[in-house]
C-alpha cells in the first residue's frame, strides 16, 4: 500500500467527487462535510459503478410516542447510491444502509497540505 | 443534463451512455470469457411508448387510431395503453430511468431501440435477447376489448416489420397476444408465427380476469405447438389491483406483484392439465423470480394429494407438470444460499432454468449472477445461460467456442 | 531466469542481512554519510520492505462529478411583482379585508395560476404547490380542490381514476 496523489484538496468542494483508477483498483472519493472519504468504485450486489450514482439523504420513518408512524422524512446523514441496482451506502462507513455487514472497500485518505492522497 | 437528488438538489452529470454506465459489466464479460458462451436473454425491455408515433399508424380500424393518435397529440392529457404508477426508478436513485432521453444513438444507424440494445448485450456478453414491450405488459388492463387488439396489431407488426429487421439476427420476440379477445389471438399467431425472429408468443399475466384453461383458447394453443413455438407467461405489478390495495410501499406490491400474477396463473395452468393437452408446447414463466417456484409445488402437490378428484387429468403430480416447463431466473433471490440451491433442485434448473436480464429495468440481472453460483456445474451454468434457451429457439452459436460449448454439455442442435 | 520462489527468497533478504542502500553490508566501515543516515533511520523506525519496495502506481481520473446544488429559479420581474402582490393581498386578508379582489380578478389569477403550475408540473419541473403546510389550512384546500373540479364537471372519483391512471 502506497499514498496515490489524486489532487489538490482546493479542488474539491464539498459534496464534488472523483473516480479514480489506480493499478486494479477503481475508487471514488467523497468529499462531504469537509472530510475525504474514499470506497471501491464495485457494488457488492453485483459489482455496478457504486460511487458513480446520486448521493442522497437518509430516509427515516419517524414514530411518535404512541409508535403511529408520521411518514417519511430526509435525515441529515448522506448516502450514496449505486445507478445499476439502488444499493444505498452510507457515505461516512462505506456500509449499505440496512445491512453493515455489506461494505464496500474503505480507503485511507490523507492531506499532506493542499495534496490528497489515497492509500492503495 | 441535471438529475433531481433530495429536497430539490440537482446535480449535473453526463449525459447517458449505455456502454459507459455498463463498463463493470463488460470487464466481468471478459474476466469471465462470455464470449465463449452462447448466453441467451429470454428477457429484455425496451420503451415502445418512445416509439408510438410509428406504431399506432400500425392500427387498422380508422376510429380507434384517431383516438390514439389525437390522445398523444400536443397538449392531449390521455394515455393511450394503461399505464401502472409506482416508482420503478426509485426516486431518481436509478439514475438511466430520469436520464433515458438523455443518450445519444446515431440518427442514420438502425432503429434506437436496437442501438441501445446492441450496447447493452455487447456489455454484458449477451448474444441474443428476447425483445419485450413495457408498457404493452399492462395492455391486460384495458378496459376495452377492441383496443387491446388493435394495440397488439400494431406493436406486432411494428416489431416484426420495422424494428426487429435492423436488429441483425440477434434480437427475437415472443409477441404479445390480445388475451381477452381469442379469435383474435388466433389470427395473430396464424399472421405472424412464422415471421423471423418470433420465438412465440407471450401473455401478459397482469390480467384481473384470465382463466388460461378456458375452451376458447385450445385453438391458439394448438395453433402455437402445431408451430412449433414457444408460449410464455410474462408477470407484472399492477398496484391499483385490489389485491395490493393494502401495499403502502411499492416494494411490497412490486415484490409480491411480480410473483402473484404467475403463482395465480401457472396454478391454473397445472391443474387443468394443459401439459397433458399441449405436451409439446413449451411454456416459459417469466419474471417472477423464483422461490414462488418451491412454495407452489409443495402447496399443489399437497392438496393434490388430498383432492385428485379435481384434477382428474393429471398423471403425474403437479410439481413434476412444473418441471415439464421452463422459468427465467430474474429477479433471482440470492440471499439465503441453502434456499436457493433447493430451489435449483427442486425446479431441475439445469433443464428448466432461463437466463434473462429485464435490461434496462431497475432489478436488472447479470450473466454473472448465474455464472458465479458456488453449487452448480458447469453443464447446468452452460445450459441456463444459453443452452436450453438454444435448444427452444434454435438459436445459432455466434462463433466457434460457443459452437464447442454447445456440443461439450449436449445443447447443440443445428438450426 | 529466475523462478518465482528463487526471486521470492532474494527479496526476503536484504531485511534479514540488513543491506545498505549502495548494496554493501552494513557496517561501519566504508559507509557513506547516506548510508550512515539511512542506517540509523532504520534502526529508529524500522524496515518498511513493502513501502520500499512498491512502484508507483499509475493514477488515472476516470470522473469528476460536481456536487449536487439546490437550483433556485431565478427571481425575475413578474415573479417580483406577484410575490408583491401575494404580500398585499396576504396584508388585506389579515385586516379583514376579504374583498380585496374583484371575483373577475380572483377568476383570472386562480386560473393562470393553475395551468401555470400545471404546466410545470407536467414538464416535470415538481415543486410544491405551497411553501409549507402551515401556508393554507386544510379546510382553504378543501374548498378550492373541491371548487375546481365542480368549476370543470369533474366528480372526485374521476380525478382518483385520472390519478392512478396517469401515474400523476
Amino acid at each position: 500500500m502506497a499514498e496515490q496523489f489524486i489532487g489538490k484538496a482546493s479542488e474539491f468542494k464539498d459534496g464534488d467527487r472523483q473516480i479514480v483508477r489506480i493499478g486494479e483498483d477503481e475508487i471514488g472519493i467523497f468529499r462531504h462535510e469537509g472530510e475525504f472519504y474514499a470506497y471501491s468504485n464495485f457494488c457488492l450486489h453485483q459489482g455496478g459503478p457504486a460511487c458513480e450514482g446520486l448521493t442522497i439523504a437518509n430516509v427515516e420513518e419517524r414514530l411518535r410516542p404512541d409508535k403511529t408512524s408520521m411518514g417519511l422524512h430526509f435525515t441529515n446523514d448522506m448516502n450514496f447510491v449505486c445507478p445499476w441496482h439502488g444499493y444505498e451506502y452510507d457515505m461516512k462507513t462505506g456500509c449499505h444502509v440496512k445491512d453493515k455487514s455489506v461494505r464496500l472497500r474503505k480507503y485511507d485518505v490523507v492531506t499532506k497540505g493542499n495534496d490528497v492522497y489515497v492509500v492503495a | 443534463m441535471d438529475l433531481i437528488a433530495d429536497r430539490g438538489r440537482r446535480v449535473q452529470v453526463e449525459e447517458l451512455n449505455t456502454t459507459k454506465l455498463l463498463a463493470h459489466a463488460a470487464k466481468q464479460t471478459r474476466d469471465k470469457k462470455f464470449d465463449d458462451v452462447l448466453v441467451v436473454d429470454v428477457d429484455a425491455h425496451h420503451y415502445e411508448n418512445e416509439s408510438f408515433g410509428e406504431i399506432l399508424p400500425y392500427m387498422e380500424n380508422d376510429v380507434l387510431k384517431q383516438l390514439a393518435l389525437a390522445s398523444r397529440a400536443k397538449g392531449g392529457r390521455g394515455n393511450v395503453a394503461p399505464s401502472g404508477f409506482g416508482y420503478q426508478d426509485m426516486g431518481g436513485r436509478v439514475t438511466r430511468y430520469p436520464l433515458r432521453s438523455s443518450e445519444k444513438t446515431d440518427e442514420k444507424g438502425p432503429h434506437r431501440d436496437i442501438q441501445l440494445g446492441n450496447r447493452w448485450m455487447d456489455a454484458m456478453g449477451v448474444d441474443y435477447s428476447c425483445l419485450f414491450p413495457t408498457g404493452m405488459l399492462s395492455i391486460g388492463l384495458h378496459p376495452q376489448k377492441e383496443m387491446e387488439v388493435e394495440l397488439c396489431w400494431a406493436y406486432n407488426r411494428w416489431v416484426t416489420e420495422k424494428a426487429l429487421p435492423e436488429s441483425g439476427g440477434r434480437l427475437f420476440t415472443m409477441l404479445s397476444l390480445p388475451f381477452s379477445d381469442p379469435d383474435a389471438c388466433l389470427r395473430h399467431v396464424e399472421t405472424f408465427g412464422d415471421r423471423k425472429g418470433v420465438g412465440g408468443f407471450m401473455v401478459t399475466t397482469v390480467r384481473p380476469k384470465m382463466g388460461v384453461y378456458d375452451n376458447a383458447y385450445m385453438k391458439v394453443y394448438r395453433a402455437i405447438e402445431e408451430r412449433g413455438l414457444v408460449l410464455s407467461f410474462h408477470s407484472g405489478p399492477s398496484w391499483g389491483d385490489h389485491t395490493f390495495q393494502s401495499c403502502n410501499r411499492f416494494l411490497s406490491a412490486h415484490a409480491l406483484g411480480f410473483s402473484w400474477y404467475n403463482i395465480l396463473h401457472c396454478t391454473n395452468w397445472v391443474v387443468n392439465g394443459m401439459g397433458e393437452r399441449f405436451p409439446k408446447m413449451p411454456v416459459i414463466w417469466i419474471e417472477s423470480g423464483l422461490s414462488w417456484i418451491p412454495f407452489v409445488m409443495q402447496r399443489i402437490d399437497h392438496e393434490y394429494m388430498l383432492r385428485p378428484s379435481e384434477c382428474p387429468l393429471l398423471k403425474k403430480k403437479p410439481s413434476d407438470y412444473m418441471r415439464d416447463m421452463y422459468y427465467s431466473v430474474q429477479p433471482m433471490e440470492i440471499q439465503d444460499m441453502g434456499a436457493l440451491e433447493t430451489t435449483f433442485r427442486m425446479m431441475d434448473a439445469e433443464n428448466s432454468l432461463l437466463y434473462a436480464s429485464d435490461y434496462p429495468h431497475w432489478d436488472f440481472d447479470l450473466p454473472s449472477t448465474i455464472w458465479d453460483l458456488p453449487f452448480l456445474t458447469d453443464k447446468a451454468r452452460h445450459n441456463i445461460l444459453g443452452g436450453t434457451a438454444h435448444k427452444l429457439f434454435k438459436l445459432p452459436p455466434r462463433n466457434e467456442a460457443q459452437k464447442a460449448n454447445l456440443i461439450k454439455y449436449g445443447n447443440y442442435t443445428a438450426a | 531466469m529466475s523462478s518465482p520462489k528463487t526471486t521470492k527468497a532474494k527479496a526476503a533478504k536484504p531485511a534479514a542481512k540488513l543491506v545498505g542502500a549502495a548494496g554493501k553490508p552494513a557496517s561501519d566501515e566504508g559507509m557513506s554519510a547516506k548510508d550512515k543516515a539511512n542506517f540509523i533511520k532504520a534502526m529508529m523506525e524500522g524496515l518498511k520492505p513493502a513501502a520500499a519496495a512498491e512502484p508507483a502506481k499509475k493514477v488515472e481520473i476516470l470522473r469528476k462529478i460536481s456536487a449536487p446544488v439546490p437550483v433556485a429559479r431565478k427571481s425575475n420581474p413578474t415573479s417580483d411583482d406577484a410575490l408583491k402582490l401575494a404580500a398585499a393581498l396576504d396584508a388585506k386578508f389579515a385586516g379583514g379585508d376579504f374583498e380585496a379582489l374583484t371575483p373577475e380578478a380572483t377568476q383570472a389569477l386562480m386560473a393562470a395560476l393553475c395551468k401555470l403550475y400545471a404546466a410545470n408540473m407536467e414538464a416535470g419541473d415538481k415543486f410544491p404547490v405551497v411553501k409549507d403546510r402551515f401556508a393554507v389550512t386544510g379546510t382553504d384546500a378543501m374548498i378550492l380542490c373541491g371548487a375546481l373540479l365542480k368549476a370543470v364537471d369533474l366528480q372526485v372519483f374521476e380525478l382518483g381514476m385520472w390519478q392512478s391512471w396517469s401515474g400523476v
